[in-house]
């Protein structure tokens, strides 16, 4: 997940990208370094409350794009995941939402375990958790499917 | 008494005309010596502006008639218009010249526009027949697929608009400038200064400005882009 989210820096004036759960845990993001885990936490927080409350005008929000005066956030919503994505202003918008579909599809055609296994270690103490750096690559052994850090997850 | 309308096939071009105001419209028609009937529309109301050898001679809006009918259908910031030529009347309730009509429509217009700009925004004014709806709500009214539009306060008071649909927009409206500060905040990239959310039904559109939030709701079929653009351009008009 972490490969796929750092695709969508190659996009000219895209600063990074995070993927969280609506549970507020943050998947994997694509942020530098001076993006703390504080914030990139305190944005995903923020999204799971704001979808469920504008649910009724909208009939179901698809997508925000929102514009501030030193850059622009695009939020594209899926069943039970975000991807927020933080531009430059004068980002191109239509090569993004391109990109955008296409971080979609890859997304979508991760196995749903894979998922499950990221919301876990998330939700793991951080001290046990290692630091998150933008540019890690995920070693090859810890790419096997079923492979998981920490106690194996229960449901 | 008007003659019923008839929706007949009409001679000729018919088509949209947008830059050009109704006494723009109205002066033709005198120049043209026109006889028959001008129905012009606006959100859900129709006035009908009759006319014999170019001179307005009758209109109709609602309850009123005459010159109050007429200068009313004047006010409006826009709207649709079409030609009925086999639609006349009997009734001659306006006698005054079109050129004097036309400068007295203006004229009210100005001092309702001066006086408006007078009064704080921040009073919320007593509902007038259509719930009194402000003026930047009437200039968006021409697109057709917006659905709703309202001018409130930062803290979420809608001004000029008492209607429940207006109360529920102004709601959601705040709790998206409220969304998008918030969420801003966290990354550090400044001010707010505009939000779209494309939604499955309907579209919302929030825009900032010094003391007051545009907030506006669109058919979820309309393009937002594009729907983005053309209120820019509407509310960019003077």
């Amino acid at each position: 997940m972490q490969t796929i989210m750092l695709g969508l820096t190659s996009v000219p004036g895209v600063m990074g990208g995070m993927l969280s759960d609506e549970q507020g845990n943050v998947l994997a993001h694509s942020f530098p370094p001076y993006f703390d885990a504080a914030t990139m936490k305190g944005a995903a927080d923020l999204l799971q409350d704001t979808t469920a409350g504008l649910q009724d005008v909208t009939g179901g929000v698809k997508l925000y794009d929102i514009r501030f005066e030193l850059g622009r956030l695009i939020i594209k919503t899926l069943p039970r995941l975000f991807i927020a994505v933080l531009c430059q202003p004068a980002v191109n918008i239509q090569l993004l939402y391109i990109s955008l579909n296409v971080v979609i599809k890859k997304i979508e055609k991760l196995p749903s375990e894979q998922l499950v296994l990221q919301t876990a270690k998330q939700a793991e103490p951080a001290s046990a958790q290692a630091p998150v750096k933008a540019s890690v690559s995920i070693p090859e052994p810890e790419k096997k499917f079923g492979k998981t850090l920490g106690p194996p997850p229960t449901w | 008494m008007a003659q019923p309308a008839l929706q007949t096939e009409q001679n000729g071009f018919v088509g949209a005309v947008s830059g050009m105001s109704l006494a723009d419209i109205i002066q033709v028609k005198g120049g043209n010596r026109y006889s028959g009937s001008l129905i012009v529309e606006h959100l859900n109301k129709s006035g009908i502006v009759y006319f014999r050898d170019g001179e307005i001679v009758h209109a109709e809006l609602g309850h009123l008639d005459g010159e109050e009918a007429f200068y009313a259908v004047m006010g409006w910031a826009g709207g649709t218009f079409r030609s009925e030529p086999k639609l006349s009347t009997t009734n001659r309730t306006i006698n005054q010249s079109l050129g004097f009509l036309i400068l007295e429509a203006l004229r009210r217009m100005d001092e309702a526009k001066h006086s408006s700009q007078q009064e704080k925004l921040v009073e919320v004014s007593s509902p007038k027949g259509d719930a009194g709806m402000s003026d930047i709500s009437t200039k968006l009214s021409v697109i057709p697929e917006i659905e709703h539009a309202l001018v409130m306060t930062k803290d979420g008071a809608v001004v000029d608009d008492t209607s429940y649909q207006a109360e529920i927009l102004g709601a959601n409206g705040l709790f998206l400038a409220l969304f998008s500060e918030q969420i801003g905040s966290q990354f550090g990239i400044g001010e707010f200064k505009a939000a779209t959310v494309h939604g499955s039904e309907h579209h919302l559109f929030l825009f900032d400005s010094k003391r007051h939030l545009l907030c506006v709701s669109a058919n979820g079929s309309a393009n937002v882009n594009s729907l983005d653009s053309e209120i820019r351009r509407v509310i960019g008009q003077k």
